[in-house]
């Protein structure tokens, strides 16, 4: 005869292996339906599908078509959720438009220097025959702002005004080697519906120089100098009166950007590398002018945009990645873009999306695609 | 069959012939060896290039002496900034005009910087006058504010001039008070072409000194009291970038390749070395002086269309430091020996009158020093 002991044990594991959990009693119970009983592994299986699904880096999204027969897109931005290319066309440059519900062709210049866009205006440098003007779009129909601007190289549309900057010649023709008497930047700001264009301020810059954006109420100036082992200055340049500020410089070519609150970013070379020419840094400008680091070891000669608070960055590779920027304590994380295609620009078009050719579009004509990015 | 073995093995090569080619070989790498890596090279007078040799004896070295010229980096680096200390630990934006004091002080002109800078012999950067703000602001010298300042000088009683190019401005910097002496439109100087871009003081006993400031708009050197007031304007033959005072006055007209020494000229010297061409019209010259100092008996220039520092003399210019070429200027930034040293953009120089030439090398933002031998100076 089994001993009461045995007895409580075998009680014991009978119901263990049946799934109960209490040991109040010995009394026979009704066990749950099979469905019940697989439902916590199947609960536990989930869990662990959805942390493989979190570790899995995030994926975009099909690329949807929105132009084709597209030649040589030079620059692309976004404004108002809408895209904005240069194209060349064969002896003349387009500004095309796409907004969703088809291109729309809104100038046609024999050469354009730069282009601006903000709040479904454009702006842009045409150049003719020598001659080079600032032009417009507010509505339907392109006017010239400033016939005569023969030395403006880049120009900035923000709140209607058209920021540009035109070189001033050396006082001695053909000798530039004393910066107060060579050549030097001016500039000129005039409201994107017409009227008279005032000066803004001056640069002793000589070299190559971009209207980044505006900060608050300062322009956003990146300056190149020309030259062996050229130097990249940043300055904050009033827009309402004052003198301008170098606030950043650095040796080699850099990129900036200003995000649609304010905030400038923009790229120096690697501090953290024995080779500060293959890899990128990215700092931020701070409200006081001083600067903090936010990125380091990204591909260098890159270009940093800002779409819908997020900051991008795309390398400047012969196959340029498209970089999410890390911080001081982590590095950056590429983001995979559809295979086949090649970023072109990011945008904020009711949230940060890539424009994209195809890969194999390296002359002649190919379409260009959108796809959004994974928030 | 005949069998192929040990007796009858032939040689391929006579065993002496194997020999003599095995000794030449030896031979050869030998003197490859001695030749590249032991002999000393020598220059045309014998003498070895470098090494620690001592100066040469004859001045016909300077020809092909310039490995004899030390060139390195005083204070500043590539990238531009605004901060004092130690010469590695300073920076700069555009440094031009360059003076010393008596008492060894190098006065810069921060162009870019809208400031003037001092380094004392120590090595020490400071921040003489101008927040860095460009402006045009007297008083106080750290809340002065200057605009593309060019030229500097230094008076005998150790008073700084600026000639302040972006305010078409002399100032003076005394007992740490900025002060305006001389301005367009005023005192008889015209408010429309007149850039004054260099200055220079020059002791005489009429007027307790005088300054010569060199105007690139009106092409003119005007001589002004150390107080500002107009003593005399010198028209010139084109627009000069430097007046220096320290012997014969020297002016830099690059738009005429001129360098006018007191009453001689100097136009279009051929860079020495460069006989050999037998195109006299494709020689390399001196063509857009654009500083020059006197150097003992000869003078110590620069060009706007050679990155490099040249020592004029009898219508010649040797090459001390950096490559003059005439497929035009070879910018680069690099310390070495003489004509391996680069220069981006030398525009200011400052001697010592010992054996140190300073030169602001502009696009570098840096001050870079020449060592040069005693005989430079004699």
């Amino acid at each position: 005869m089994p001993s009461s002991l045995e007895i409580a044990l075998q009680a014991f594991t009978y119901r263990l292996l049946q799934g109960v959990h209490t040991l109040d009693s010995f009394k026979p119970r009704t066990l749950p339906s099979s469905k019940i009983r697989i439902l916590p592994g199947l609960v536990a299986a989930a869990a662990l599908l959805f942390a493989l699904y979190g570790l899995m880096p995030a994926r975009m999204a099909m690329p949807r078509q929105i132009a084709d027969r597209v030649t040589g897109v030079r620059c692309a931005q976004s404004a108002d959720g809408a895209w904005y290319w240069l194209e060349q066309r064969g002896g003349q440059c387009a500004i095309v438009k796409t907004d969703g519900r088809g291109n729309t062709v809104i100038a046609t210049e024999p050469a354009i220097l730069d282009l601006s866009v903000d709040q479904s205006q454009s702006a842009w440098i045409a150049l003719s025959v020598g001659q080079a003007s600032i032009r417009s779009c507010a509505g339907s129909t392109p006017t010239t702002l400033c016939p005569a601007a023969p030395t403006a190289r880049s120009l900035c549309l923000r709140n209607g005004i058209v920021y540009w900057a035109e070189q001033q010649p050396e006082m001695l023709s053909g000798i530039q080697a004393l910066p107060s008497i060579g050549i030097q930047t001016v500039i000129k700001a005039i409201s994107v519906s017409g009227g008279s264009s005032s000066t803004v301020g001056s640069l002793l810059e000589a070299g190559d120089v971009k209207i980044v954006g505006l900060s608050g109420d300062k322009l956003v100036v990146m300056c190149t100098r020309s030259g062996m082992r050229g130097v990249s200055a940043l300055y904050l340049m009033p827009t309402k009166g004052g003198e301008p500020a170098r606030v950043a410089a650095a040796v080699g070519t850099q990129h900036a950007t200003v995000t649609r609150h304010g905030k400038a970013y923009y790229t120096t070379a690697g501090r953290d590398t024995s080779n500060p020419a293959l890899l990128a840094a990215i700092n931020a400008l701070n409200a006081d002018g001083s600067s903090s680091p936010l990125s380091d070891w990204l591909p260098a000669n890159g270009e940093i945009y800002a779409a819908n608070n997020q900051l991008l960055y795309l390398d400047g590779s012969v196959y340029p990645a498209l970089w999410k920027p890390g911080s001081e304590r982590s590095l950056p994380e590429k983001l995979t873009v559809p295979a086949g295609y090649t970023p072109l620009a990011v945008g904020d078009i009711g949230g940060p999306k890539v424009l994209l050719r195809p890969d194999f579009a390296i002359s002649g004509t190919y379409p260009l695609y959108e796809v959004r990015l994974p928030e | 069959m005949k069998q192929r073995g040990p007796s009858n093995f032939k040689r391929q090569v006579s065993p002496g012939l194997a020999a003599v080619m095995v000794i030449a070989v030896l031979v050869v790498v030998q003197y490859v060896w001695y030749v590249g890596l032991v002999k000393k090279p020598t220059t045309p007078m014998g003498q070895p290039k470098s090494g620690g040799a001592p100066p040469p004896a004859n001045k016909e070295l300077l020809l092909h002496g310039k490995d004899y010229i030390v060139v390195d980096t005083i204070a500043g680096d590539l990238d531009p900034g605004n901060a004092d200390g130690p010469g590695y630990k300073a920076r700069f934006d555009r440094p031009t005009g360059l003076a010393i004091d008596p008492a060894g002080v190098l006065i810069i002109a921060d162009s870019g910087n809208n400031s003037i800078r001092s380094m004392r012999p120590d090595g020490v950067v400071t921040t003489l006058a101008g927040n860095g703000t460009p402006g045009k602001v007297d008083g106080a010298a750290s809340n002065a504010q200057f605009k593309y300042p060019t030229g500097v000088c230094v008076g005998a009683d150790g008073t700084i001039y600026v000639a302040d190019t972006g305010n078409n401005a002399i100032r003076a910097i005394k007992a740490g008070q900025v002060t305006t002496i001389a301005v367009a439109g005023k005192g008889g100087i015209p408010n429309g072409a007149y850039s004054p871009v260099s200055i220079a003081f020059k002791s005489d006993n009429s007027h307790g000194g005088t300054l010569l400031v060199a105007d690139a708009a009106g092409k003119a050197v005007w001589e002004l009291q150390t107080g500002g007031g107009v003593i005399a304007k010198n028209v010139l033959a084109a627009a000069p970038t430097s007046v220096s005072a320290n012997g014969d006055a020297i002016f830099c007209l690059p738009q005429a390749g001129m360098l006018q020494i007191g009453s001689g000229q100097t136009q279009n010297a051929y860079i020495a070395g460069s006989d050999e061409l037998d195109d006299v019209k494709r020689r390399p010259r001196l063509s857009h002086p654009l500083n020059a100092i006197h150097l003992g008996t000869a003078v110590a220039a620069v060009d706007a269309a050679h990155t490099c520092v040249f020592l004029v003399k009898n219508g010649r210019a040797e090459v001390l430091a950096g490559l003059a070429s005439s497929a035009g200027p070879a910018h680069d930034y690099k310390d070495g020996n003489g004509e391996a040293a680069f220069f981006n953009q030398p525009t200011g120089l400052a001697t010592d009158g010992k054996r140190v030439i300073y030169v602001a090398d502009t696009a570098s933002c840096c001050i870079r020093r020449l060592t040069a031998p005693d005989f430079l100076f004699h």
